[in-house]
């Protein structure tokens, strides 16, 4: 199934701050976790992920800082800020209510 | 390897001419690519198949290009903080005046603090104006992206606090006038001009405030607001003698209004 492109870019904002929410991470690690959690499902082109990140980061959403992993890549660790938690705890009443209705629209269809 | 490096090298050179005064940014997507072109080494591809697939999933330079000039389109936005820190001001200006009224207090503070208020709220008017203004007169790859967005914030943030600050400072104004003067507005040049410096510094804040637009664009309504707020200001501090001040105001204004509405549209 192909998701709509509309739809990913809706869901971007909420699925990045909830995987920040586990932990700091980085871009290239965010976006195996994202494939992960959607089973394949959701694909986005990796570089889509980097405006969204700075974006967030402008506005104070998640912070972030270079730091050299074991294997001695350099990376861009990500870590989410308060006004981040904030705003994931708003995307994640807006995205409940709008599942929350379809569920019962299509019980009410379907039941 | 040598040549792949090269191919990297490349890829670097094209992604770096789409995202000019980002090396930063530039050196993160290239890590990116590297890392996706180690897992496809693992998976047995062969460098010059790893490079082809880490490239295209990571998507063309040109898209991402234009994914990030998107950030500049971006309204900016306001943080509760901000909002409240802001808001001191008029919350303080209402206690001011009622305290003061009600213990009958010499009213004359209310003139001096709505003066020290305007003066302040011009100041931070004007400072927003020009900051707003120097984005369009900066050519656009002499500036990093993520500077021009802080300016774009400083512009906000100022305007916001010329609006507080001078609306503040008005109805201060207003209250002193009634006690005093017969009325607590008469359209004297010194109230129209302090009226359209709120109304120009609204502009500048509206225009940042909307997705869309360019940063030219949006820096044309500030630059009016640079001659709006000292004109504006003059025909207050002139008071009376000054109906050529703020006719000029009311016309840069209005010049200001049909930008905006221009902004708006390309929005």
């Amino acid at each position: 199934m192909k998701l709509a492109k509309e739809l990913v870019a809706a869901s971007t904002v909420p699925l990045v701050l909830s995987i920040l929410e586990e932990g700091e991470n980085y871009g290239y690690a965010i976006i195996q976790r994202v494939r992960e959690l959607s089973q394949g499902e959701m694909e986005w082109t990796d570089g889509m992920l980097y405006p969204v990140l700075h974006w967030l980061e402008e506005n104070g959403c998640v912070k972030s800082e270079w730091r050299e992993a074991e294997s001695g890549r350099r990376r861009k660790y990500y870590l989410l800020r308060p006004t981040g938690r904030k705003l994931l705890a708003d995307q994640k009443a807006q995205w409940l209510t709008v599942h929350e209705t379809l569920r019962r629209t299509w019980r009410l269809n379907h039941g | 390897m040598a040549d792949l490096e090269t191919e990297i090298e490349r890829w670097r050179a094209r992604l770096a001419e789409e995202l000019p005064g980002s090396p930063e940014t530039v050196r993160e997507l290239e890590e990116h690519l590297r890392e996706e072109m180690e897992l496809g080494l693992r998976r047995g591809l062969t460098p010059a198949e790893a490079f082809d697939r880490a490239r295209a999933r990571l998507g063309d330079a040109v898209a991402l290009g234009r994914e990030f000039a998107r950030l500049d389109a971006m309204p900016v936005a306001l943080r509760c903080r901000d909002v409240l820190l802001f808001a001191i001001a008029p919350v303080a200006a209402i206690a001011l005046a009622t305290v003061t009224l009600a213990q009958g207090r010499n009213v004359e503070v209310l003139r001096l603090t709505h003066a020290l208020l305007c003066a302040t709220g011009y100041l931070a008017a004007l400072s927003a104006a020009l900051v707003g203004a120097m984005l369009a007169l900066v050519p656009r790859r002499a500036l990093r992206p993520e500077l021009r967005r802080t300016w774009r914030a400083v512009t906000v943030r100022f305007s916001l606090a010329g609006l507080v600050l001078t609306t503040a400072g008005i109805g201060l104004g207003m209250v002193w006038a009634a006690e005093n003067l017969p009325a607590a507005w008469s359209w004297l040049p010194v109230e129209t001009g302090a009226l359209l410096i709120l109304v120009s510094t609204a502009l500048t804040l509206l225009v940042q405030r909307w997705p869309g637009g360019s940063d030219t664009a949006r820096g044309a309504v500030a630059a009016c607001g640079v001659i709006a707020v000292p004109v504006g200001w003059m025909g207050a501090k002139a008071a009376g003698t000054a109906v050529p001040f703020a006719a000029l105001c009311i016309a840069v204004v209005a010049a200001q209004a049909v930008l905006a509405r221009r902004c708006r549209r390309f929005a």
